[in-house]
């Protein structure tokens, strides 16, 4: 594949995979905050599960796409307690939920993802030796991972939206089911989306562990969220754009290090937007 | 929702802690009289100044606030930039307090409608570019300058120049905290006041303004300790995450607060490059974890609780000794 091609590919599939796990983001934004500022924390979860299917990269894909997407609901629950914990205390500043549950995401990462990659089996990531023309995780298989990720997500946006897709649940769902059903759909879509079990490559993992950054997903899905101001398909379409903006920002800067460049203007944009034309949303942040 | 409990009572009160903590600043390059030893002493100097940063914003405004590496960024920024154009370590101490105040009012300009709700998002993005963009493009080699003749290349000295910016900076934050401007802000951040009146932003300019002027500080301190080229993992957007270990492990509202958490911060990243950890953030980022599910006051409010009395004697119990 030419560079060209591979990176616009790549920008494809992440397009769609950001569609998905933006989807679950705009979905919580809307359903649990009452307003359109995302959870940070709700997309730093799926990083977590970037880096734990990594680890169980030598399991056979189907159990290791269920035991990720099973650790995703627990995160997510995990994710729930230290929000409602940090929050439990008056005195605490605002949106300390969202900075607790992203830190203890980037800790996690930081546990799952050692700085020598020797331990997990995989080949040191030289600098240049991987550009992300050459990168694995675009071609078919890719653009299906992608496209498998935006339906998984959307349907759980769809179910943590949408109050006929709440009755399809015995009992609704809870916060603590939502959290729980939003982790195991970030887990799911975001492993799929990286192309972990999509693609057999060590060298693939190696790219996907360099994107399982719990700032940059919460900085994307912050973005697209807040460009769908609460709206579901919005935020989906947010994700797409964000994608293709992405690609072309790879083919100037092959190293990716300016790759969140697209998303912090799309999201100052939209606040910049949003602050202008809504109200705070009544009912707190919750 | 009551205001926070400001300190009444005075620096009268807390002279002599004041005074044992600078003692033992004072005699800390004696005691250990190497450069490595005088440099974590300035990178100390530079964390109490981000405490103070961050006391400002969470604390005080009781809002979380992430922008503080990338007010570091702008501060070191400024150094190099006076520096290189031949001003001296005086103008680009000034230079650097302004633009991480500026640095501070970008992170709030996008969300001044309800800085409550949208700074945290904002000033994280802020971090996040300014993280992109300056360590790459800005920082460049840089020679030791000189302040009232004395030369801040050597370790030592930068430390005393450090020092005594802070102690200067905790003075000054301490009797603002006291003055109506304070207040002020304490108000705003129990959630009444003029942060709840449409236009009317002055209190939440004013405390960016202060919080990121502090932390502009210390960068300064960090650039010329770092000669020009400090370490990009300082303007990372998990390093402000890890930042927030020093006030909500010390003590949010309180000049004490920051002291305690840039100490307790430094001793968990020494700790941590002592077992081979490159990443000090993990570690600092596992304390925020844990100041979060523990009690809101902090070491500090805890200290203050019990007393020097009833510690002692906490102690003695304990020791059987009582």
């Amino acid at each position: 594949m030419r560079p060209v091609e591979g990176a616009l590919s790549a920008g494809v599939v992440q397009g769609l995979a950001l569609g998905g796990v933006l989807a679950v983001a705009a979905g919580w934004s809307r359903s649990a905050r009452g307003g359109m500022l995302p959870h940070l924390g709700v997309g730093a979860v799926g990083g977590v599960a970037v880096a734990l299917g990594a680890r169980l990269s030598a399991l056979p894909p189907v159990l290791a796409f269920v035991v990720v997407g099973a650790a995703g609901a627990v995160l997510g629950r995990l994710a729930l307690l230290l929000d409602e914990r940090a929050r439990d205390v008056p005195q605490r500043p605002s949106a300390i939920g969202d900075v607790a549950v992203l830190g203890a995401a980037v800790a996690c990462v930081g546990l799952l993802v050692p700085l020598q990659a020797a331990p997990l089996g995989m080949p040191p990531l030289a600098a240049g030796a991987l550009p992300m023309g050459a990168s694995p995780v675009g071609g078919t298989g890719g653009v299906a991972g992608g496209l498998g990720a935006f339906v998984l997500g959307a349907g759980a946006a769809f179910l943590l939206v949408s109050s006929r897709g709440q009755r399809l649940l015995p009992g609704g769902l809870n916060p603590g089911r939502r959290w729980a059903a939003s982790g195991a759909a970030l887990a799911a879509s975001t492993v799929l989306a990286g192309g972990v079990l999509v693609t057999a490559d060590e060298a693939a993992r190696a790219v996907v562990l360099a994107g399982a950054d719990p700032v940059g997903l919460a900085v994307r899905a912050a973005a697209a969220a807040l460009a769908g101001r609460g709206s579901t398909t919005e935020a989906a379409a947010a994700g797409l754009g964000l994608g293709v903006a992405e690609a072309l920002v790879r083919l100037i800067d092959p190293t990716g290090a300016t790759i969140l460049l697209p998303a912090i203007g799309i999201a100052v944009l939209s606040v910049l937007v949003v602050s202008q034309t809504a109200a705070p949303a009544a009912g707190g942040e919750r | 929702m009551s205001v926070p409990p400001a300190p009444a009572s005075g620096f009268r009160r807390h002279l002599p802690t004041a005074g044992v903590l600078l003692a033992a600043a004072v005699l800390w390059p004696f005691l250990l009289p190497t450069p490595a030893a005088h440099g974590t002493g300035s990178q100390a100097v530079a964390l109490v100044l981000i405490g103070l940063s961050l006391t400002v914003t969470v604390g005080w405004l009781r809002v979380v606030t992430l922008f503080q590496p990338a007010a570091v960024a702008a501060g070191a920024a400024a150094t190099g930039a006076l520096l290189v154009r031949g001003h001296g370590a005086g103008v680009a101490l000034a230079g650097a307090a302004v633009l991480g105040g500026i640095a501070g009012m970008l992170a709030l300009a996008p969300a001044a409608a309800d800085p409550r709700r949208w700074l945290p998002a904002t000033s994280l993005l802020l971090t996040v570019a300014t993280g992109l963009v300056v360590p790459r493009y800005v920082f460049r080699p840089l020679a030791p300058p000189a302040l009232l003749g004395m030369d801040l290349g050597r370790h030592r000295t930068l430390y005393f120049t450090g020092l005594a910016v802070a102690a200067l900076a905790c003075a000054v934050v301490g009797a603002l905290q006291r003055a109506r401007f304070g207040r002020r802000l304490l108000t705003v951040g129990a959630g009444a006041g003029a942060g709840d009146v449409p236009g009317s932003p002055r209190p939440w300019v004013e405390g960016v303004a202060l919080s990121g002027a502090l932390a502009g500080i210390a960068g300064w301190v960090g650039m010329i300790l770092h000669e020009g080229l400090p370490s990009p993992l300082d303007f990372a957007p998990t390093t402000a995450i890890a930042y927030l270990a020093i006030p909500l492990l010390g003590g949010a509202w309180s000049i004490a607060g920051a002291l305690v958490g840039a100490a307790v911060f430094l001793l968990a990243a020494r700790i941590a490059l002592a077992m081979g950890h490159a990443a000090v953030t993990l570690p600092a980022v596992l304390l925020v974890v844990a100041a979060v599910m523990g009690r809101p006051g902090g070491l500090a409010g805890w200290a203050t609780r019990v007393g020097a009395t009833g510690r002692a004697a906490q102690l003695l119990r304990r020791l059987r000794l009582g």
